[in-house]
């Protein structure tokens, strides 16, 4: 039975990945799936907040790190198929506030999700984070 | 000129064992697994910035004749790569269960060391957030920076900072 572990003297990981990897270039993203592949690996991924349904960590894991991909650009003239007009293209580190942020300083309008569970608490919901 | 020398010595005495240590002799010193790809647009919108390193399918080739590298090129090949390895790739995709920590089939020390390479030194082992609270494998228990982690512990960002870390 599991049990308080007050000395820490049996300390494991519990429900934590192995290993993360500190992605900041999509060659690591690549590298990391074919190696998950080949050795048949459990591969989650970690944005920048968390996942409700808890994909963001797991036992014996690999974790795809991706906090540090922040960039946003803001396209002004974007064309794609049932839209034209000013959009972002954000990378999957970004949080909420930072591209409400982003949004403010082009004044454009994004619509996104907050929890204001604390101070500054913001996640990107349609994300596994 | 003598004590000059002497401090010299003595200077090479002491980062020398440490530079042995640093390049052990099993892990070869390679390049990451990455190339530059051209900045074109994908889907109307510009490529940034960490998305022009890729891995390419010449750099899978490059792995294939890195000495060092060559005998796990496999680990890291796509699937339809003449590196890839048609049995690893069976058995890994009709296992009914992952690989985990401790199974015979869990990526050998050497195999974790060349792929923190390939990845240029971006593999990070997992090293609880409040180990410092606790005489553990992690180290020992360090007052000080336990009452830091006890006091940010409710700040999310504290725990965004972290690799593993979750709210």
């Amino acid at each position: 039975m599991p049990k308080n572990d007050t000395d820490g003297k049996s300390c494991t990981l519990g429900g934590y990945p192995e290993y993360a990897i500190k992605v900041t270039n999509v060659a690591q993203i690549q590298l990391a799936i074919n190696f998950a592949r080949a050795t048949n690996l459990r591969l989650v991924i970690k944005n920048t907040g968390h996942c409700y349904l808890g994909k963001s960590t797991g036992a014996g894991a690999l974790s795809l790190w991706m906090h540090n991909m922040d960039q946003i650009d803001y396209l002004p003239n974007y064309k794609g198929p049932g839209y034209s007009g000013p959009a972002f293209k954000v990378a999957a580190g970004v949080t909420v506030r930072q591209i409400y942020e982003a949004a403010d300083k082009y004044d454009v309008t994004v619509l996104g999700a907050v929890s204001w569970v604390s101070n500054a608490e913001d996640i990107m919901p349609d994300q596994d984070d | 000129m003598a004590p000059m020398q002497r401090l010299a010595t003595c200077f090479f005495l002491i980062i020398s064992p440490g530079a042995v240590l640093g390049q052990s002799s099993s892990i070869p010193d390679v390049e990451p697994a990455a190339a530059f790809v051209p900045a074109t647009p994908v889907a109307g919108a510009p490529l940034q910035e960490a998305e022009t390193l890729q891995l390419t399918d010449a750099v899978v080739e490059r792995l294939v004749t890195e000495q060092g590298v060559s005998e796990y090129a496999e680990y890291f090949a796509f699937d339809d790569s003449t590196a890839a390895s048609d049995a690893r790739v069976r058995r890994a995709a009709s296992a009914s269960c992952k690989t985990f920590p401790g199974d015979l089939a869990w990526p050998k020390e050497i195999v974790w060391d060349i792929f923190n390479v390939l990845l240029g030194g971006a593999l990070i082992p997992t090293k609880p957030i409040a180990a410092s609270c606790y005489d553990s494998k992690w180290g020992k228990k360090d007052g000080a920076k336990c009452t830091e982690v006890a006091n940010k512990f409710t700040d999310p960002l504290f725990h965004h900072a972290d690799p593993t870390s979750s709210e």
